[in-house]
């Protein structure tokens, strides 16, 4: 996989901060390249700003998706594999969750995902 | 052996929003079962085209052994392909064969690949700061792919039924054209 510069980045970061989608604030857009048994890729991860309600209204959430992938597409080509990802700026996972003790070392067999 | 019946795409869809919501108590979700929840939306969509893709090949109404054996020949992998090239992307061969599709057919690809996206995460990146309102936003994304998946077979749409049709090895018989 071609790797992805860091202009790249910057300029993929800001065309998508600049999505200008009704209801959905964009806060940052954070790359990071990745191996796996399937070989690398390229997570992008776009950290948006937490919904008004439960959730972000589902078509405006529909065209941010569609559109960040069009832009994606453009700007990487066929070549470079990777994977799009949503986050909400202050996640809400149980504190519990998060400090409970692992049962054991984490780490997923190769060929075992499907 | 006896004979199954289809995964449920609709108990899928509640599952995973009854594990994405606070079930009417005060606790927030575990972390865990919002991971959960995603994955099971994802599964609810992945299992409503295998579903729809067997009922296509075999021309049978019902379920039996049959049918639950040969929705297995679906793939994770060739679903994701062709959802690539039902939104204009990856096989030449595939875009070609699916020709010009529905917008509701696109959506539905458009769906999975962003599901599929985010099962990979939410099954296997301790990395992932997942959040209820993703989610719950992916609860909703399923459940409208999977209604729409409900309504294009129900009115026998044919770019649908092309669809359905590549996803029992036209994805393979491509990767060779």
């Amino acid at each position: 996989m071609p790797a992805i510069t860091a202009e790249q980045q910057e300029a993929i970061a800001g065309a998508v901060r600049e999505l200008a989608i009704p209801d959905i604030d964009v806060r940052s857009v954070y790359f990071e390249e990745r191996e796996d048994p399937g070989g690398r890729y390229l997570l992008i991860e776009v950290k948006l700003a937490p919904p008004k309600g439960d959730t972000w209204p589902a078509e405006a959430f529909y065209q941010l998706r569609w559109r960040v992938r069009e832009l994606v597409d453009r700007s990487l080509g066929e070549d470079v594999a990777y994977q799009l990802s949503y986050v909400s700026a202050g996640g809400d996972a149980s504190p519990n969750e998060i400090t409970a003790a692992p049962i054991r070392p984490r780490g997923t067999p190769a060929g075992n995902r499907e | 052996m006896t004979a199954g019946r289809p995964l449920a795409a609709a108990e899928l869809l509640d599952l995973a929003h009854e594990l994405a919501s606070r079930g009417g108590g005060a606790a927030e979700p575990t972390a865990i079962s919002l991971r959960r929840s995603i994955s099971s939306a994802y599964y609810a969509l992945f299992h409503e085209l295998s579903y729809r893709a067997t009922q296509r090949l075999l021309g049978s109404a019902g379920w039996g052994p049959t049918e639950s054996a040969v929705v297995r020949w679906v793939t994770h992998t060739d679903l994701a392909a062709l959802a690539v090239a039902a939104t204009g992307g990856g096989n030449h061969a595939l875009r070609v064969a699916l020709g010009s599709l529905d917008e509701r057919v696109v959506r539905i690809a458009r769906a999975f690949r962003d599901l599929h996206d985010a099962r990979e995460r939410a099954d296997y990146d301790d990395t992932f700061d997942v959040s209820t309102a993703v989610a719950l936003s992916f609860v909703d994304l399923a459940r409208d792919a999977v209604n729409m998946s409900v309504d294009l077979s129900d009115a026998g749409d044919p770019t649908y039924s092309r669809f359905l049709a590549l996803a029992m090895g036209g994805v393979k018989v491509a990767k060779n054209r």
